[in-house]
């Protein structure tokens, strides 16, 4: 793959997937932007947002977070984590989102992108091939290994869209192809042994907090490689390791809400407390 | 492998891809199925739906779903509200050795009942994995035809010579039954949607009771 980023990768990713036969480039195209509005939407919902969800388990820290004065990583670091938790917190109380690549991890990709767009004036269009490269690398993990948390724990979740926000990140900001990969790669080693312990069962807690990692992880690992650092375990064999820890975790630490923070006393009270103001409004 | 927009999407009413817009997709397949507007809905969520499904808001998925609702649409969100001056529907239980995601449901309409099993894979996708008893495999991510029809000799051939006539191929295509002589559901994957003027004429043949056109 030659070195030059404008297109280059985005463009390989889209004819493989037009030469599947389903959709022409041009849909593909007009989905993605789509999807890139919703993804805006969800941050701008999320940002308004501060009461608190349904279950009262979240709400309102993408809005605190955005307005904070407080400044310890920097503008485009807490600007993405603020844009994850806005659409991690919008999920979380059936709004609209995207799913990249999953609703519960569905905060990573968008905040990373759209808090770049904004300090670098990217345009849609170089969002749009960014959506493609980082869905290329989803669908690597997705075919060696697992997007879902109930096999591979939130590795497969956070961790995966950390990967392809970290190489989408890479190519957006002009570097080249192997360092889109390694990018990934090492979202996904910072990323291994990552639990799904869902308090209450819930899609908020630990999940909302765990976005705003993967935005953090993210801009991190886009930041080692474009500076030359590489994985020296190759991309490839670091998504199989995802697939053998993902296989170690007990089911307990797999989407259960049977281990981690899901089986802690005040998780539990919580649980308790939900359970018994469900049965009530039934 | 999973289809690029397969990852970047599906955009959805969280807060879970499998036990909310999977949910919601496999109750509007089975409403294809059924034909016609539901007036009763029984739902039985099994295991892990069972298990989180007020949380996930899969009952307002499924019967969102039920009134023909995507899974992007908002009106989810008060779909139990919705259905109230739509039909009337039970919701229940039950944990068993099937997919952890699976729910059965009853369907009748004024004309029409149906019984449609369906499990949610997870990232949104879906499998229809049983109609009326019979085992299936209908994931609503290409064209299909889904077939009632009696089991009797020349059916097949009957159908699929009118598909090659249109010049449409098929591709997969499956045939299930209870027991010699009684009646076949088939599921017949196409590569283009079939004109409304071609399943009349296959509607014409006796054999056939019904037919339902599913497109992505």
């Amino acid at each position: 793959m030659s070195a030059a980023n404008d297109a280059t990768l985005p463009e390989v990713i889209l004819s493989q997937e037009v030469a599947r036969g389903h959709l022409t480039a041009a849909d593909l195209w007009e989905s993605l932007a789509q999807s890139l509005l919703v993804m805006k939407e969800a941050i701008a919902s999320g940002l308004q947002a501060t009461n608190l969800s349904p279950s009262g388990l979240s709400g309102g820290d993408a809005s605190r977070l955005y307005h904070s004065p407080h400044r310890v990583m920097g503008e485009v670091g807490k600007r993405a984590a603020a844009y994850a938790l806005a659409t991690a917190e919008v999920n979380a109380s059936m709004g609209r989102i995207v799913a990249a690549p999953t609703a519960g991890s569905s905060g990573v990709l968008p905040g990373v992108l759209l808090a770049l767009a904004e300090s670098y004036q990217f345009t849609d269009e170089q969002l749009i091939k960014a959506l493609i490269v980082a869905g290329g690398i989803g669908q690597v993990i997705s075919a060696r290994a697992t997007l879902a948390g109930a096999e591979g724990g939130c590795q497969a979740e956070c961790g995966a869209a950390a990967a392809m926000a970290a190489g989408a990140t890479v190519f957006l900001c002009g570097g080249e192809t192997e360092a889109v990969f390694h990018a990934a790669a090492m979202a996904i080693t910072n990323s291994l042994g990552l639990v799904c312990d869902p308090v209450a069962g819930l899609v908020e807690v630990p999940c909302i907090t765990r976005n705003a990692g993967g935005a953090a992880m993210a801009l991190l690992c886009a930041e080692l490689a474009l500076a030359g650092m590489r994985s020296i375990i190759p991309p490839d064999e670091v998504v199989d390791a995802m697939r053998e820890v993902g296989h170690l975790l007990p089911a307990s630490l797999r989407e259960t809400a049977a281990g981690g923070l899901a089986n802690t006393p005040t998780a539990r009270a919580l649980e308790k407390n939900l359970k018994q103001s469900i049965s009530r409004k039934l | 492998m999973a289809g690029l927009l397969d990852i970047i999407g599906p955009v959805m009413i969280g807060p879970s891809s499998s036990h909310t817009a999977g949910a919601a997709r496999i109750a509007k397949l089975a409403l294809r199925l059924l034909g016609e507007p539901v007036n009763r809905a029984e739902i039985i969520l099994y295991n892990s739906f069972a298990k989180t499904y007020f949380g996930h808001g899969t009952h307002l998925a499924i019967l969102g779903g039920l009134m023909g609702f995507a899974p992007d649409d908002v009106r989810l969100r008060t779909a139990d509200i919705l259905a109230r001056d739509s039909f009337s529907y039970t919701l229940v239980t039950g944990e068993g050795p099937m997919h952890p995601n699976t729910v059965r449901l009853l369907l009748t309409g004024s004309t029409q009942a149906v019984e449609v099993v369906g499990v949610s894979l997870g990232g949104g996708r879906v499998k229809i994995v049983e109609i009326d008893g019979f085992p299936t495999q209908v994931d609503g991510t290409s064209h299909v035809i889904v077939v009632f029809s009696a089991d009797r000799p020349g059916v097949i051939t009957f159908l699929t010579a009118l598909i090659a006539k249109a010049e449409v191929n098929i591709g997969n295509m499956n045939v299930s039954r209870r027991y010699k002589g009684a009646s076949v559901v088939m599921t017949i994957e196409l590569d283009q949607p079939l004109a409304r003027g071609l399943l009349s004429e296959m509607l014409q043949s006796s054999e056939v009771h019904k037919i339902v056109q599913i497109s992505p």
